[in-house]
């Protein structure tokens, strides 16, 4: 690994300032468990590394009624998994945040750099997704704000330009009667990439689906809406066989490859397994709020 | 580009100079020769190197010192307190936790930050805050024994 300069700014205008004078020879570290390997495997080799977890719009992790939940991009996976406000009002992505690597991962990773990162496998991506996340996106050049649905580009590319830094990602606050699941199909129950992943997020009228997002991880280039899914089951009761449709949907909103994990036939399949465990999961826990 | 640093490792401060890229594991072990944290896999997958870093644990192989400054590091080495064993590390021998010792100052820090959190884990909540550390030898049964002992001792 080629040695670098190791920066660790106090403030966001200091880490933007960092970021314009280095663009292009600056990678950010929050977590730095993907950057760890990334430097290690030669994919970069920066002069400069910027160190933002001292910056403190990005260790934030605020919730209420009216804004929902602010989640600063340096904010630790472990925090977010053991949050009791992210897990009582978005399971989904408490879950999501508990099924990236192990504890050790956790303490340091964020999703900052999960979505950074951008590998299609990304566990809190879809849950993100689901929830109609939105990333608040700074530079020395002004600030933007992007769906985080928007993000992605294809694998592991996103819409951040090098001078860029993600800041928080922001999260209205659920419906009445909203829930979500998320569930990831891997070989171990921790310490896995995931072979699919499936996050839904619902909002009931009654006994009926009155809203529902699905979106699947680890099947496409980039996390993708099930969208024909979501349309079979808006305005419907989650009858199974509602559900079995829904599921056929999802397995052919899917695009994915053959790996070593699976053969993209076998994650088809799952998806329609999943798709209909996490709609059934996320029902369940919307019908108690 | 060298930079000197201090990082607090059991409660002593440890002046060291480092490069940018140079990992929190390499300075522990070869600048403050605290050999405890071993290198097992280099990519954060065996929890070999895992040290806590105020009370939680990490994966020091993937960890740059200079983002362990002004933090809380616990090391093995940390553990006896004048000459007396930890509960766990007392347990670990009793039940026979290890075998060749490599995975088992990780296996500890995890199994203490639990404990620190969980006094009394159950055997399930034990495997989950393990799931990080890989033990080739023992089969893991006799370290969740350890870990629920000197948990019952405290």
């Amino acid at each position: 690994m080629k040695d670098f300069a190791y920066h660790t700014p106090l403030s966001l205008d200091q880490a933007l300032a960092l970021l314009a004078e280095h663009r292009g020879t600056a990678k950010i570290a929050a977590g730095g468990t993907d950057l760890m390997l990334q430097l290690q495997d030669g994919l970069w080799a920066p002069d400069h590394v910027i160190d933002v977890r001292r910056v403190p719009e990005l260790g934030v992790l605020a919730f209420d009624t009216a804004a929902g939940l602010t989640v600063g991009a340096a904010t630790p996976l472990r925090r977010i998994e053991t949050s009791a406000v992210v897990r009582e009002q978005y399971p989904q992505l408490a879950s999501a945040a508990g099924e990236v690597g192990s504890i050790q991962i956790r303490n340091a990773a964020t999703l900052g750099g999960n979505i950074g990162t951008a590998t299609p496998s990304g566990d809190t991506l879809p849950a993100l997704v689901s929830l109609g996340a939105t990333a608040r996106i700074a530079s020395a050049r002004g600030e933007r704000t992007v769906p985080v649905e928007a993000v992605f580009t294809g694998v592991r590319r996103t819409v951040l330009e090098p001078d860029e830094l993600l800041v928080d990602l922001r999260i209205p606050p659920p419906p009445p009667r909203s829930s979500g699941a998320y569930i990831k199909l891997a070989t171990r129950p921790q310490m896995d990439l995931a072979i699919v992943g499936v996050a839904a997020t619902v909002t009931l009228n009654g006994d009926t689906i009155k809203a529902v997002s699905i979106c699947l991880g680890a099947v496409a280039p980039t996390p993708v809406r099930a969208r024909e899914a979501e349309a079979i089951l808006t305005g419907h009761a989650p009858t199974e066989e509602r559900l079995a449709q829904a599921g056929a949907a999802a397995a052919g909103a899917a695009r994915p490859i053959s790996d070593v994990r699976g053969s993209a036939e076998y994650r088809r399949e799952q998806c329609d397994l999943l798709t209909r465990r996490a709609v059934r999961l996320a029902v369940e826990r919307a019908a108690t709020r | 580009m060298k930079t000197a640093i201090t990082l607090t490792i059991n409660g002593e401060p440890y002046d060291i100079i480092v490069e940018g890229r140079t990992r929190l594991l390499d300075a522990i072990r070869e600048q403050c020769n605290l050999t405890g944290a071993k290198e097992g896999c280099s990519t954060g997958d065996c929890g070999a190197c895992t040290v806590l870093l105020d009370g939680q644990p990490v994966a020091s192989c993937m960890t740059f010192a200079q983002a362990a400054q002004g933090r809380h590091i616990t090391t093995i080495e940390g553990l006896a307190q004048n000459g007396t064993l930890h509960p766990l590390q007392q347990a670990f021998m009793e039940f026979g936790g290890l075998q060749c010792g490599i995975c088992t100052p990780g296996m500890i820090l995890s199994a203490k930050a639990l404990l620190d959190q969980n006094p009394r884990p159950t055997r399930h909540e034990v495997r989950f805050h393990l799931a990080g550390n890989l033990c080739r030898c023992t089969g893991y049964q006799k370290i969740v024994d350890a870990v629920v002992a000197a948990s019952e001792r405290r």
